[in-house]
């Protein structure tokens, strides 16, 4: 493939566009700036204060007409077959090409070549081009952007039309230095082909030594040639992994010296597109992919990644003092990793600043972090390793990848993995985790995305696994009190408490709303069970205390709750059908794995007290439901002297992942968990 | 708190020229000199030359502050002091996340721009108040931005200023070459902990020399959470609209300033289904240019005649009508999306449109006017805001608007959306519009109707204790545009995926077994939709009784459950649904209890369920018919009342016995 700048046939039609601020343009093939004054054309004097922007058009390049009628035919054959195997696709991708190098001096390059045929007029947001690099680090070039119409034309992407822009941050993370490159490839129409290639020169990579290429093969649209090329120095090994591929596919790459390199090379044609379904796995968890790493050990990356951290690991008198003064009058470790721990969480915001390598995997320094009162999630793990550590307890600041975004690391193929960054403490020989990035999670909880992934510990040389937490250890608990009057109104009394992280998002919801809108917030929610609810009272206690458990207290009067029909009275458990209603079985079956973020428990508690002249027709039998993914008991029984319905159930889910040949099974036994909800207690009148 | 006095002011950012270079990098500073083959730059007092050849392009900044600027006295450090001290918003900040001690906003004038100072102190009173220590400020492309100062005091008084890198500049926009950008700037402060204050300054220059890019704002007197004092200044000279703030607001001169004033102001209580405080706070609106709609209306077509010259009609011959001449433009000219408020309202060349096959929605809009034009018709040009913002008719500024209808005869025909159907508008528009050609605001609805209407007819079989559904659905107007996408976006697969997570959400845990689209013509307002679907235990048997689920939408209470209101109910868009569901009862049982019919119509909602019994079959009809955008809050408690009885539809059995 030729570079750009040779296929294309320049033509000069202006040097300068001058902008206005009043939104006039010039063309002008002449002009000069003295002082204060532009000069255009040699004949236009202006002012500087008018003048927005100027653009330099060194060569003006209209769209561009050469005989292209082959290429395009070649490329159109190529996607024949899958348009006829795939007739709804978008588009087709007819080709899907990367390639890494490692150049001798550590710097890489990656290219990226993409073919596509667009069958329908959403593809044409394709025309639409956004690439981002970091400026300090890499640099892009765009080698080809251009259209291919079915007679023939190519038309060029206008260099001047190309424009580097800040990067966009959105909620609390700041870009301080990234850009990005957006063009729009013009005159692009259904049925065109769109080419694409650019390259990327990695002059300043974070660690020069380490080499880690990585290549999905699987897209949402057909793809009928998929290949990736590595090419390493001859000095250099390359260990490398596949993963999900189909078993039909060829396992090994192509692998040949040619110069100085070693080349290796995966290809494979008539890929077809992923149906992407709700809660699915990360996509390089189930499409077929590459990893590899020139990394033989993982020794490297823990030495570079340690580095970092113990440079701003240092627990300075200021730290030491506020450490001292957090964990006074507490004795046990768990105690004052509780303190610290509730601490940081309350006082250092998270707002993450990605200026440099400095906030990106390494973090700033404790002193600094506490001084901000903000940082990301590495800067908030290094500064409460730095305080535990003031106060003698060992922990270390850990990189993962969160479940629900960043793929399994593969603990064979070292790389610099992750997306977040949590703490391993050692409590009495003990290591557990924590993670301060968050606001409300109560020791020893923790973010439920943590869950179930890998922990690179740098310091130590470790990886572990953390593990999904046994559900009986994070209930959600639902304890009520019904009283049913005689008018047939019901009235609640309800405690809801909470074991696990499931608080922190109750807690956090809470904090949020306003002390004036908690009433009307309490009113809503009995009146999405019934619309004829009255609030009686609700109080929340120690919303603000991380230290204690959150309790909320509510207290309220259904009327006309029991429906009377002839000679039957019907009575429904509320609330907790709502709570047991398991959406995300929608599918009648999955080809992907349905993936939670954590185990889940919850149990409720119903004591139900009849009024004097009613009496139990019947209750709905107990039900006992075991699998290896989750288990359901409840019961109801009947204490005639005392006059009082008992119900108790309790749902757990031991596991994170339901595979996709156990989601039918699984289906069906939530499906039975659904319809038990839905049985009612039958009164009757009682007999005199 | 005597440490403030040590505070320092200084401006972090001064406004500068930015040069772009290919290799992406980009070099601020004072460009001093622009020579035939390099450009001289002054970067903090040194010189710079860089080739041509290297460079892209350059921005200027428009203003550069200086001692000539036009102010007036801001609040000094020690009434700052005292208002911290005094306590006296601590009647209104009981049970809050922050509280803002001060607000004080200036617009004014200054040589050709429009300047706008904010200035915020804010104490944080909760640790999730102090999130709220980080701001976004968002400008047009040719306006300038700078930090006057950022600082927050401590609760001990010692004061913590910006650091540079916590201020990043944005330009968010990746929109084609030559359209209008916006700007922004985010800042973030440290040291926010509870009871720290936080005081800020900024200011942004915005050129007003562009009469269809004005300068526009509105300054609202309410706020989601408690302002002690609220100051806004606005110089005589510009236009300013009030609306609302009798009686509330305080108003005098001070000079050549017209200043409003309030205090105490409490916070509102987020409601669900909130209106836009556009619908119910007192507002201030301020603006340059124009004050009549008509004159708005003449330099608008100006610019718009100036760019529909259309050369390439003979490109079109084919096109026998209108209709046709639309859903072409509309699905091949690539919308690269973004609002116009942000890329600006007036079309760009249509030849460059058409060649280009891309542009904005006005963009369209105009390439079908300019072909109209050529055909010979006398085609209108409606600009429409959307509903979600309350429509001010006293202020004619482009920027109330969101999108551009062109109706011709009495078709109407609306770009938004690539699968729209022609003679349709989006039905989140609002029903006054300018009329570009006659300069007059007009009501849009009394010559062409909103379509948003779902109607399902349903039938229902048993088989064991499932429910099986035949559910032919006819749509009409957005609900039918809304399909139709995903029709043309989604593999068969996937649309599937898409149906069958409707069916399991509007047919609470049902399954879809088949579907088939009867019609799917874009071009039509309308999609008749087949869907076979099942509902596992959909009754439950207790003893002798059958209860069967009641099959029909559920009401949503949530939003109503709170007794007083105190802002506007937002219903949005105007819509009908239709249900009639006939269920075909198994052998051997009988009706034991069925509920009774219930129904309610108010200038409002219409709601309403009835239900018979005939031989084997029961007949469910229900509908819901939403009328207005907004329930205001004196009419809450009646619909509230009416709505909750109606809910307990929801709540009711149908049993059946076993003969």
């Amino acid at each position: 493939m030729k570079r750009f700048l040779l296929t294309i046939l320049p033509v000069m039609v202006f040097a300068y566009k001058i902008e206005f601020f009043n939104g006039k343009e010039l063309s002008s093939d002449k002009l000069f700036l003295k002082g204060e004054e532009f000069v255009i054309d040699e004949t236009t004097h202006v002012n500087r204060a008018y003048i927005n922007r100027i653009v330099f058009s060194n060569a003006k390049l209209n769209a561009n007409i050469k005989s292209g009628k082959s290429l395009y035919e070649q490329y159109d054959r190529e996607a024949e077959s899958l348009k006829k195997q795939y007739p709804d696709a978008t588009e087709i991708i007819i080709r899907d090409v990367g390639e890494s190098v490692y150049l001798k001096d550590g710097t890489r390059l990656w290219t990226y070549h993409s073919v596509k045929k667009l069958l329908k007029e959403d593809a044409l947001d394709d025309a639409h081009v956004s690439l981002g690099f970091s400026e300090e680090r890499s640099k892009l070039s765009i080698d080809m952007a251009r259209v291919l119409k079915p007679d023939g034309r190519i038309i060029n992407v206008n260099p001047n039309d190309i424009k580097i822009k800040a990067k966009y941050s959105k909620g609390l993370v700041y870009f301080g230095k990234g850009k990005i490159i957006t063009f729009t490839i013009p005159s692009v129409e259904v049925g065109d082909i769109i080419e694409l290639k650019y390259t990327y020169h990695t002059f300043n990579p974070w660690a020069k030594k380490v080499f880690t290429p990585s290549f999905g093969f699987q897209s949402y649209e057909p793809v009928a040639l998929s290949r990736f090329v590595v090419r390493i120095p001859l000095s250099e090994t390359l260990i490398y992994k596949i993963k999900n591929f189909p078993p039909t596919w060829k396992r090994e790459p192509e692998i040949y010296k040619k110069a100085k390199n070693k080349v290796y090379i995966w290809e494979y044609k008539n890929i077809p597109p992923m149906i992407q379904e709700d809660n699915m796995p990360p996509y390089y968890d189930v499409a077929p992919n590459v990893v590899a790493s020139n990394q033989t050990s993982w020794d490297y990356i823990f030495n570079w990644y340690a580095a970092f951290q113990k440079a701003r690991i240092v627990v300075t008198p200021e730290i030491q003092h506020i450490a001292d003064s957090l964990v006074a009058n507490t004795t046990s470790d768990s105690g004052k990793v509780a303190k610290i721990y509730h601490w940081i969480q309350k006082k250092i915001r998270y707002i993450s600043i990605k200026g440099s390598a400095a906030s990106g995997v390494s973090g700033h320094k404790a002193i600094e972090t506490l001084h901000n009162g903000y940082g990301d999630c590495t800067d908030k793990s290094i500064l409460f390793t730095t305080l535990l550590n003031a106060v003698g307890i060992e922990a270390y600041p850990v990189y993962i990848g969160t479940n629900s975004e960043y793929p399994q690391l593969d603990t064979e193929i070292p790389d610099f993995y992750g997306n977040h960054a949590i703490t391993k403490v050692y409590i009495l020989g003990k290591g557990i985790y924590l993670d301060p990035t968050s606001d409300n999670s109560r020791f020893p909880s923790f973010r439920e995305d943590d869950k179930g992934v890998y922990a690179i510990n740098a310091i130590k040389k470790e990886i572990e696994f953390i593990p999904v937490p046994d559900p009986k250890t994070i209930l959600r608990h639902y304890h009520y009190n019904i009283e049913i009057m005689p008018n047939l109104d019901v009235k609640f009394r309800s405690l809801s408490y909470y074991s696990g992280e499931y608080e922190a998002h109750i807690r956090s919801y809470w904090q949020w709303r306003k002390k004036n809108e908690w009433e009307a917030t309490f009113q809503s929610m009995i009146h999405s069970n019934w619309p004829y609810a009255r609030l009686i009272s609700y109080k929340i206690d120690n919303l603000d205390v991380l230290e204690k458990p959150l309790r909320l207290h509510t207290e309220y009067i259904y009327s006309k709750y029991i429906k009377k029909i002839k000679d039957i009275f019907i009575f429904k458990l509320p609330e907790k059908g709502n709570r047991l209603s398991f959406r995300e079985v929608y599918l009648n079956k999955r080809t992907y794995p349905l993936t939670y973020y954590s185990s889940a428990g919850i149990e409720h508690f119903m004591r139900i007290k009849l009024p004097s002249d009613l009496s139990v027709e019947s209750l709905p039998d107990s039900i006992n439901i075991k699998t290896p993914y989750v288990s359901y008991y409840a019961i109801f029984t009947y204490d005639k002297i005392n006059r009082e319905i008992i119900y108790v159930d309790t749902f757990l889910r031991y596991k994170r992942i339901v595979p996709s040949q156990d989601y039918i099974e699984y289906k069906s036994t939530v499906e039975r968990i659904v319809h038990y909800q839905k049985l009612p207690v039958i009164l009757k009148k009682r007999s005199r | 708190m005597k440490k403030l006095i040590l505070l320092f002011i200084v401006s972090i950012l001064y406004a500068e020229d930015i040069v772009y270079l290919k290799n992406g990098e980009e070099i601020r500073g004072k460009v001093i000199s622009i020579e035939k083959f390099r450009v001289k730059v002054e970067i903090k007092g040194k010189k710079r030359a860089i080739k041509i050849s290297d460079i892209t392009s350059i921005t200027f900044d428009k203003i550069r502050p200086g001692s000539s600027w036009n102010t007036i006295k801001d609040i000094d450090d020690t009434t700052l002091i005292n208002a911290i001290k005094d306590n006296s918003y601590r009647t209104i900040s009981s049970g809050m996340n922050y509280v803002d001690i001060y607000r004080i906003d200036r617009v004014y004038t200054h040589k050709d721009s429009i300047i706008l100072e904010k200035r915020v102190i804010r104490r944080f009173l909760t640790p999730t108040g102090t999130n709220m220590s980080t701001f976004l400020f968002d400008y047009p492309e040719e306006a300038s931005f700078e930090v006057i100062f950022a600082r927050t005091v401590l609760p001990d008084g010692h004061v913590v200023s910006i650091k540079p890198d916590a201020i990043e500049r944005i330009s968010a926009s990746s929109f084609p070459p030559g359209y209008p950008l916006w700007k922004g700037q985010k800042v973030a402060l440290p040291g926010a902990v509870v009871n720290a204050v936080m005081d800020f300054k900024i200011r942004i220059a915005y050129a007003k020399t562009n009469s269809l890019r004005p300068f526009y704002r509105r300054f609202l007197f309410s706020d989601f959470m408690p302002i002690a004092h609220y100051i806004l200044f606005v110089e005589d000279k510009l236009n300013v609209f009030e609306h609302g703030i009798e009686n509330v607001v305080e108003r005098k001169t001070i000079k050549n300033y017209i200043m409003f004033k309030r205090d105490k102001i409490r916070a509102i209580p987020y409601e669900s289904m909130a209106s836009s405080a556009s619908y119910f706070s007192p507002i201030v609106y301020v603006y340059s240019s124009f004050k009549r709609w008509k004159d708005l209306a003449a330099e608008y077509i100006k610019a718009w005649e100036e760019n529909t010259d259309f050369r390439y009609v003979n490109d079109f011959k084919g096109f026998k009508n209108i209709d046709s001449l639309f859903l072409f433009i509309n699905r091949t000219v690539n919308d690269f999306g973004g609002s116009p408020q942000k890329y600006g309202y007036v079309p760009h060349n249509v030849n460059e449109v058409y060649k280009n096959s891309y542009g904005s929605v006005f963009d369209k809009a105009a390439l079908f006017y300019s072909l109209l034009k050529k055909r010979g018709f006398l085609p209108q040009i409606y600009l429409v805001s959307y509903i979600d913002e309350r429509f001010e008719e006293q202020v004619p500024v482009l920027k109330q608007f969101d999108n551009v209808l062109i109706a011709v005869k009495d078709r109407i025909y609306d770009f938004s959306n690539r699968y729209n159907p022609y003679n349709y508008y989006s039905s989140k528009t609002d029903r006054l519009a300018l009329n570009v050609l006659s300069g007059d605001i007009v009501d849009i609805t009394e010559n062409f109707s909103v379509k948003n209407k779902r109607v399902q007819t349903l039938d229902a079989y048993f088989r064991e204790d499932t429910l099986f559904y035949v559910d032919r659905t006819v749509l009409f107007g957005a609900p039918s545009v809304e399909i139709k996408a995903l029709l043309n976006t989604e593999t068969e697969e996937s649309f599937r995926k898409y149906i069958e997570s409707f069916v399991s959400s509007e047919y609470k845990g049902s399954y879809l077994d088949s579907f088939t689209i009867v019609s799917k013509d874009v071009g039509i307002d309308s999609l008749v939709l087949d869907l076979y679907y099942h509902k596992p235990f959909s009754f439950v048997k207790v003893d002798r009784y059958i209860f069967l689920d009641m099959p029909i939408p559920e009401v949503n209470t949530y939003i109503f459950g709170s007794e007083k209101r105190y802002t506007p109910v937002f219903f949005g868009e105007e819509y009908l649904v239709e249900r009639n569901i006939r269920i075909l009862l198994p052998k051997g049982v009988k009706v034991y209890y069925k509920p009774q019919n219930i129904a309610f119509d108010n200038k409002y909602a219409e709601y309403s369920f009835q239900i018979g019994e005939k031989a084997n079959l029961l007949n469910l009809d229900y509908r819901e018919k939403g009328k207005k955008k907004l329930l205001p809050q004196k009419d809450y408690t009646a619909y509230r009342d009416q709505l909750l009885r109606f809910a307990s539809i929801n709540y009711e059995h149908i049993i059946l016995k076993k003969k």
